[in-house]
Formats: C-alpha cells, structure tokens, sequence
C-alpha cells in the first residue's frame, strides 16, 4: 500500500484545461530505489502529471503495459540490474514510436552517459537530481514529443513550507529562507519520505552519488544547515528528526498540521 | 565507438561565453575531435556562421541570450544545434529558452562529463556524426582522465573528486592568468549558488594536495597575493 504523500496536490484539478493533445494528465512512470522515487514523484507535483513508480526494471517493465506511459525516467544505478533495457521503449501512446525516455546518472560518469544517449535516452539527469531542474527537463520532453503543454505547479506545500520553484522562494509559515540547490534537494528527499528513516548512506546516494564521498560529514552539515533555515531544533525538531545510528527522519505530521 | 580515422575533420563547435569560461570548455572539448572558436560579438558571430560553418554552438544565455535567434533557433528549425549554459534556478527561464529553440541545457555548476556527454549527444542528434572521444589529455604534464576522474603525475595516479576536477580545468584553461576567488566561484558554481570565497581556499588546498604541489614553490598552482590563483604550465595541446 503506498503512503499518501506529505505533499498537498492542491492543483491537480486543474489539469483539464492544459491537456490539450492528451487524454488527461501525462502519465510517467519513474523507476528508482526508493528514497529518490519517491523525492522525483514529489518533484513532479510541480507540473500536472499521473505517477506512477517501480522500485526494480522487473517491476518496471511489468508496469508498461497496465500504465502505457507517455514517459519514461529511470536511475540507471538501480540497484543490481540493468536500467537500460528500459531505453527506447516502444509504446502505441506515441504513435508506435519510442517512449521518451529521461535517465538518471551520477555525476562525472562520462561512460554511462555515452552509453545511456547511444541507447537512445531523450535526456540525462544528473544526480544530485536538483527539482527545479528535473521538472524542467520533464516538460520540456513532453513539449518536444507531443506538442503537450504541460500545466506547471511553480508552488507545492510540504507541511507550512511553501516552495515556489520559478521564484525559488521557500516560505516557512511566514519566514522567508534562502535554500541553496542542494538544501531544496535534500529537504525534497527527506519531505518526500516523510515518515521513513533515510540513512546516511541513501542521502549520499540520492544527491551526491556513490562516488562523491569525499568528505563523510558532507550529509549532516547539510542537514544542520537546513535545519538552521527552518529554525528546526535537533532537539525537539519540528520537521528533520535524527535516529541516531540510522540516519534523519522528516517528521509526516500532515494531519497535525493542516 | 567508432575507430579514430586520422585527418578526419573535427566538429565545429561555436562558444559564446566569457573568455574564462570559453576557455574552460574549449579545453574540456578537447576530450573529443572539436575544435572551437569563442566569440560574444554579434558581427563576428554572424561571420563566422558564414566562413567558418559551425555544427554546434554552446551559449551562455545568462549574458548573452539574444545568440538563440542570431543563430536560429536550433535543432526543431533545422539550424545548428544549440546547447545552452545557465546559472539561474529558474525553470521558468529554461523553460522559455527550450521554447526559443534551445535544444539543450547545462546547468553551472556542471561537472566536466556533461560538456563531453551533451554536444556528443546533439552532434549524433542534429548530423549524425558519432564524435570520436579522446578520455586522456595532458596538461603541462599532468595526465588528466575525465572518464575515470583520476589525473596522473608522474606515474602516480590520483584520484579528483569532480569539484577538484572542475577547479583543475578552469585553472588550466586559463593557465597563465591570475583566476580571482570571485571568478572561480562565478565559472564552477555559480553566483546563485550560495557559495562563499573561502571555499575556494579550501577545494584549492586540496587539489594541490593530491597534486603534491607546495604552494612555497608551487609547480602547478600559484597563489597571487590578494588577487587569486594562477596554474603555472601551459596546457599542451597533442593527447597523450
């Protein structure tokens, strides 16, 4: 059973009015491990879309058929297998032609990228996967393949934190923050996971790649600068909890605080 | 990929940028068969569209936008392709850039692969022409591998992170001019990006750390008294 997500998907109703070559939303099936599937399905509230998520490419291309897809994204690090049979796809949702496809690929990893464009991927991502970046790739795909206007959300609500992508104004109750890229990101992986205990380990993972480990403290002096914008004490945290010896938990306090 | 052929012409590749930057990616392209010409004026650019025939242009469009219809309006027209590189975090910028004909983004701060991985991308997109890549290039001695991130020196190999590698090239690019804290920051992160000048300092002892370079006597990299850094040997241009 999937968790509601900590995001209020206030707009969603809007979406008729933009679905001017499509039936309905854009349907995208995103196919990641799980704490940065979950944190793109919440980037992906900023525009007008049906998610849909797999957490292995089994399970992935078990969903084609029931989702039909009109886009593709995949984290080619999934973990153990091979992500790139997910490339090039073909799907009658484009008029039998590939299903564009966004990868998602860790930073400085020319080989991999190489490889993902000759396998014919649409775009890259690079991990750390920055949402404002994310959503503007997305859209622009969807532009480039189906003429489709995507309805663009600049504003989603994560509790009372209001994050305006196109302003990249981060409001908390009535503060302002300035957020640097990472922050946003990283206050969109734990928010996304709203609940769930993501590990050092993953965070690393999610936003700096496997490889970028070179310096182990990076993960937590982030989180105490987030913390220290959202004025959050580690403490009695409002939002970011630390489970020590596991990693940092955002606090799904949705019902409390709405 | 496809075997070398020797004598093959090289991709032509427009910059529009700033010369410190310009420099950056024209030595970063020379991981591929490109060759590059960097230009912000208007009235060369169009001369070199006509004499000089680019396959693909890479444009700062935070300065210098109005490049995107000068040299028309990408891939979707069938112009030359354009790669477009940006600070701002603002998707309603990139999203009107795609919309004017860009047919592709970087985003500062970009890690060296992307300017490899991108025009190699529009390249086989808009020509069909799978651009031979060239992993190792020297800089004045020190072998730099950008595919496995690791330089070497003298038979010793190091490992960079992509920060130091960033740091490596545009201080290289630019070997021989004295590169301001402020500069730095501007071509590898990004104004917007939050980042403070001494982290420069810090990401610069580093490098010449794993350099084995002094910074008394420095081989590579040379500190300029209140002004910035300076890379010493000039990159050569011959691979390997």
């Amino acid at each position: 059973m999937p968790r509601p997500s900590a995001v209020t998907r206030r707009s969603i109703a809007r979406a008729d009015r933009s679905a001017t070559r499509l039936r309905g939303p854009a349907r995208i099936l995103v196919a990641a491990n799980e704490p940065i599937e979950k944190m793109v399905q919440m980037t992906l509230d900023h525009g007008v879309f049906e998610t849909h998520v797999a957490g292995t490419t089994a399970e992935a291309h078990r969903k084609l058929a029931e989702v039909r897809p009109h886009l593709v994204i995949v984290d080619l690090d999934l973990s153990g297998e091979n992500g790139m049979s997910l490339i090039g796809l073909r799907n009658t949702e484009n008029g039998g032609g590939t299903i564009p496809t966004i990868a998602m690929t860790r930073r400085g990893d020319v080989w991999t990228k190489l490889a993902a464009f000759e396998a014919g991927v649409d775009d890259l991502i690079t991990v750390p996967a920055i949402p404002e970046e994310l959503v503007a790739r997305v859209v622009a795909l969807m532009r480039r393949t189906y003429g489709h206007v995507v309805q663009f959300v600049p504003e989603i609500k994560v509790r009372d934190i209001r994050i305006d992508l196109v302003t990249q104004r981060v409001r908390a109750g009535d503060r302002r923050l300035e957020l640097t890229a990472l922050e946003q990101a990283l206050l969109y992986l734990l928010a996304s996971n709203a609940g769930r205990v993501v590990s050092r380990g993953e965070i690393l993972d999610s936003l700096w790649g496997r490889d970028y480990v070179s310096d182990s403290n990076v993960v937590d002096r982030h989180v105490r600068n987030l913390r220290l914008k959202l004025k959050d004490s580690w403490r009695s945290p409002r939002y970011i909890e630390t489970i020590s010896g596991e990693g940092y938990r955002f606090i799904d306090a949705e019902a409390a605080a709405d | 990929m496809p075997a070398k052929r020797d004598g093959e012409e090289r991709a032509r590749v427009l910059l529009v940028m700033g010369e410190i930057l310009a420099n950056l990616v024209a030595l970063t392209l020379r991981h591929g068969r490109y060759e590059t010409r960097a230009t912000t004026a208007t009235r060369e650019a169009r001369e070199l569209v006509r004499t000089w025939d680019p396959q693909l242009a890479i444009i700062d469009v935070d300065h210098h936008f109005e490049f995107v219809d000068l040299l028309g309006r990408g891939i979707a027209h069938g112009e030359i392709p354009l790669l477009a590189l940006t600070r701002k975090r603002d998707t309603a910028v990139k999203l009107s850039a795609f919309e004017r004909g860009v047919d592709d983004i970087i985003e500062v701060p970009f890690t060296l692969d992307e300017i490899i991985a991108r025009p190699f991308a529009l390249m086989r997109r808009a020509h069909g022409i799978e651009v031979d890549l060239i992993p190792r290039i020297n800089l004045g001695g020190l072998i730099v591998d950008v595919a496995r991130q690791r330089a070497e020196l003298d038979g010793k190999k190091l490992e960079l992170s992509p920060i130091q590698q960033s740091l490596l090239y545009v201080l290289a690019a630019n070997a021989g001019k004295t590169l301001s804290r402020n500069e730095l920051v501007a071509n590898i992160w990004g104004e917007d990006f939050g980042i403070e000048s001494n982290v420069v300092d810090r990401h610069v002892r580093e490098l010449r750390v794993k350099l084995g370079d002094d910074w008394r006597a420095p081989k590579y990299i040379e500190t300029v008294a209140r002004q910035g850094y300076r890379f010493r040997a000039l990159p050569e241009s011959r691979s390997n």
